[in-house]
């Protein structure tokens, strides 16, 4: 099986290199993609440690950095792709364990942690959860793997429209008939660092804000 | 003191005239401008007979004619403000779907380029600056990558 792993990167730098470094031992084929980072010189330093990188122009968010990658991997003629943070957060041995998962067929394998994150966290996970009546548990992993026929799906219509790959990607995925499995993984605490998806109190709210009305628009 | 028939007359010629020098200038699609033209015709057409709106206001039980000519125009202003929010999604989506697309035949051409640079001759003639950017320049910041590369588009 041909896979590739995306690693989506945006402003976040100084733990790029050992990152993409540990990954390579097991994964020979990454692709960085450069989500429009303000300072993209790292990418003449990626380009001298033999990594390829896909480059946007201009800042695209999480998700569609991600279908940028699809469409390479899909023009490349991959079997599938791994999603995998450039943060130091997933492990390589997490992103070996989605492998088996796509060899036997599904469509989207999502790499889970329960234990992550903070009690709110939990708590607006359960909910969200609950309202889209979507069994995943771990929704906002950005750890996952996709099928070729997932990719295929992906990166139409109403899937442009989303911005993060979250589980809006999932409901939609599930719509779509995709079959979705989750399968535990451990992850990394972030290096004394905040998210990037969600700097500050304003971002989460914002965040909620969307999901629900993705939720509510769509369930009634 | 004026006629407020020739004060609303103005208006509405000032609308017409806003919109055709706006086509002109390019800044308005010709398309666009019809809603623009109804509104200003609306104006004019208000202004020179009120007791259109009188009579508007007496069959749908408004006591106050003034206060529906203003539901009426926040209600148009709305639909219109909504239908630009619609086009901004969509033209957002068409966005990011191009520059995805863009991004990767960016990167597929540049790994053909390598291809035929690696498979052909030496590094003297990879030097000789025959090979441009995308952009069509040899861009001196591009300089150590390969030649082959294309020039970054945000730089």
């Amino acid at each position: 099986m041909k896979l590739l792993t995306l690693v989506p990167v945006f402003n976040e730098w100084p733990h790029l290199l050992p990152v993409l470094q540990n990954l390579r031992i097991h994964f020979p084929e990454i692709l960085v993609i450069d989500d429009g980072s303000d300072d993209k010189s790292y990418l003449n330093l990626l380009k001298k440690e033999g990594f390829e990188y896909l480059d946007l122009p201009f800042n695209l968010g999480h998700w569609g950095a991600i279908q940028a990658g699809f469409r390479y991997a899909l023009a490349k003629e991959f079997d599938g792709v791994i999603t995998f943070d450039g943060d130091g957060q997933h492990l390589p041995e997490g992103a070996l364990r989605i492998i088996p998962g796509l060899q036997e067929g599904y469509d989207v394998v999502i790499g889970k942690d329960n234990d992550r994150g903070g009690w709110s966290r939990k708590f607006c996970r359960g909910i969200l959860n609950r309202l889209s009546g979507l069994d995943v548990s771990d929704f906002t992993s950005g750890l996952r793997g996709y099928s070729r026929a997932a990719m295929k799906r992906l990166i139409h219509g109403s899937f442009l429209n989303l911005d993060y790959q979250d589980l809006g990607v999932l409901f939609m995925a599930r719509k779509k008939g995709l079959q979705l499995t989750e399968i535990p993984v451990n992850m990394e605490i972030r290096k004394g660092e905040k998210s990037k998806v969600f700097p500050n109190v304003a971002s989460v709210m914002r965040y909620l804000f969307i999901t629900l009305t993705f939720i509510i628009a769509r369930r009634l | 003191m004026i006629s407020y028939k020739i004060t609303t007359g103005i208006l509405g010629a000032a609308i017409f005239l806003i919109i055709l020098l706006l086509v002109r200038r390019g800044k308005l699609q010709e398309k666009y401008a019809l809603t623009w033209f109804a509104i200003g015709m609306v104006v004019v057409v208000l202004g020179i007979f009120p007791v259109i709106l009188d009579k508007i206001a007496k069959f749908t039980g408004v006591s106050y004619a003034p206060a529906l000519l203003f539901v009426i125009a926040v209600g148009v202003l709305l639909i219109q403000n909504l239908y630009l929010f619609i086009f901004a999604s969509q033209n957002e989506v068409r966005i990011k779907e191009l520059l995805q697309e863009v991004a990767v035949l960016n990167k597929l051409v540049a790994e053909l380029r390598e291809e035929v640079t690696f498979g052909a001759e030496s590094t003297g003639e990879k030097r000789s600056g025959k090979h441009v950017g995308l952009n069509g320049t040899n861009d001196p910041v591009s300089d150590d990558q390969e030649p082959g590369l294309p020039a970054n588009i945000s730089s």
